[in-house]
């Protein structure tokens, strides 16, 4: 099974839009995807994709019950199709307090005794264990905020593996040691080995740029087979509309513009390359 | 941190799928061990005198109409208990006034930490004096003795 975290320290890279559009490739390659949406913020990939879930009603069913053991039915019923041929377990607004949820279901759980068997950093793992999502599924994508916390980190314990869209600047690259630091701490506390599947750099300018930055990217030892030009036209049209890259380009523009086909190949080259990376 | 993908998540249940399809869980040794709920003194010091008798006869009574189901799902109903969701102690709570003579309010305190104690967690003073009334609604008859030992009499 394929698993990653789309993840980087900064916010406005196009990581949800890009995600969005690796999921959509992977369901065209004819895989069976999923995405869990765990970013409490608007502009998620929830919001990107126009699904209508319940995300402010506390009493409906969402991933966060399930993280701090109290479902209200099985996970599958979370499970939302999505027009692009992948499925998704949307964003909830209880994410907002995933931290002080997990705490106090962490602080139950050691008054019962059972403190032993439950990790907060690793309950998003547990839960999908115990769903049928494993089987199901040939690819798994978690979408968590650009921030540390514990989203982040159930994250990167169900999927132990990394997509990372940097800025192609100098704070961009600081964003990557920030990581690997980052990534470090976690391996250790996760007793799990957390690798980079690809690094992209995205929005870059002129060619000698993409050259640069893909050098030094892979000269630090990340897989980076693509470099994604600045395209914020397509990128924000995408969110007006609320539809992926390639649905828009194949719906919202009246003609066809080769920089943004060009956009699309080089995502579907990049699953294709995750795709074949997982499986070495 | 390493190049390419990481380990296998969910490594076990694929274990678990070679095994013929055998359900069980890798560790899931039965904790047998109840709930710990005695205290050594905590029970005693927040309970009152002389109330044998009392609690069979106000169970009898249905206290429904004066006190429903909290709004919120329980631990009970495998909903998410109210303290889990609320951000803040006063989150859904009216301020109400509560005049109190001074023993009562001595004893507050010692009431808290008795429950806390029996909880096994910190608990709020807020917390416990909502959850007192409440227990008080389901008891009418032991309010009406108290005030009845204030003074209060029926004209009958």
């Amino acid at each position: 099974m394929l698993t990653y975290t789309t993840y980087s320290e900064a916010g406005g890279v196009g990581k949800s839009t890009i995600g969005a559009a690796l999921l959509e490739s992977h369901a065209n390659h004819g895989l069976d995807v999923l995405a869990i949406d765990m970013d409490q913020q608007n502009g998620s990939l929830t919001y990107l994709l126009d699904i209508d879930a319940p995300r402010d009603d506390s009493q409906a069913d969402n991933i966060v019950r399930h993280l701090i053991d109290r479902p209200k039915g099985p996970l599958e019923d979370l499970i939302y199709q999505t027009e692009y041929g992948f499925d998704l377990i949307p964003s909830h607004n209880m994410l907002e307090s995933l931290e002080d949820l997990l705490n106090r279901a962490q602080q139950m759980a050691d008054d019962l005794g059972e403190g032993d068997d439950f990790d907060p950093y690793d309950r998003l793992r547990q839960v999908l264990l115990e769903s049928s999502v494993p089987q199901e599924y040939d690819v798994l994508v978690v979408d968590p905020p650009a921030t540390a916390g514990p989203h982040l980190y159930n994250a990167v314990s169900a999927t132990r593996s990394l997509v990372i869209p940097v800025e192609p600047t100098g704070k961009g690259m600081q964003s990557v040691l920030g990581l690997e630091e980052l990534v470090d701490g976690l391996q250790e506390r996760l007793e799990a080995e957390i690798g980079v599947l690809s690094a992209v750099p995205n929005g870059i300018g002129r060619t000698s740029d993409q050259d640069r930055y893909l050098t030094e990217i892979r000269d630090r030892g990340y897989p980076a087979p693509v470099a994604i030009r600045e395209r914020s036209s397509l990128f924000e049209g995408c969110w007006d509309q609320q539809c992926t890259p390639r649905y828009y380009v194949a719906k919202h523009r009246d003609r066809r513009r080769d920089h943004e086909s060009e956009t699309l190949d080089k995502i579907d080259r990049l699953a294709t390359e995750i795709e074949e990376v997982s499986e070495e | 941190m390493k190049k390419g993908s990481g380990s296998d998540p969910f490594a076990d249940v694929r274990d678990e799928d070679d095994d013929a399809g055998e359900a069980s869980q890798p560790d899931d040794e039965l904790d047998t061990e109840p709930p710990r709920s005695d205290t050594e003194d905590g029970t005693a010091r927040g309970e009152t005198a002389d109330d044998g008798g009392q609690t069979a006869s106000s169970e009898d009574r249905s206290t429904e109409a004066i006190v429903g189901e909290p709004p919120q799902d329980g631990a009970t109903d495998s909903g998410v208990p109210w303290v889990y969701v609320r951000d803040n102690v006063k989150q859904d709570r009216e301020m109400v006034q509560f005049y109190l003579r001074d023993f009562m309010l001595e004893a507050e305190d010692e009431f808290v930490d008795a429950v806390g104690d029996e909880l096994g967690t910190d608990v709020s003073k807020t917390d416990v004096r909502e959850a007192a009334y409440e227990a008080a609604m389901h008891n009418v008859d032991e309010v009406v003795d108290r005030l009845e030992a204030w003074g209060f009499e029926s004209v009958d």
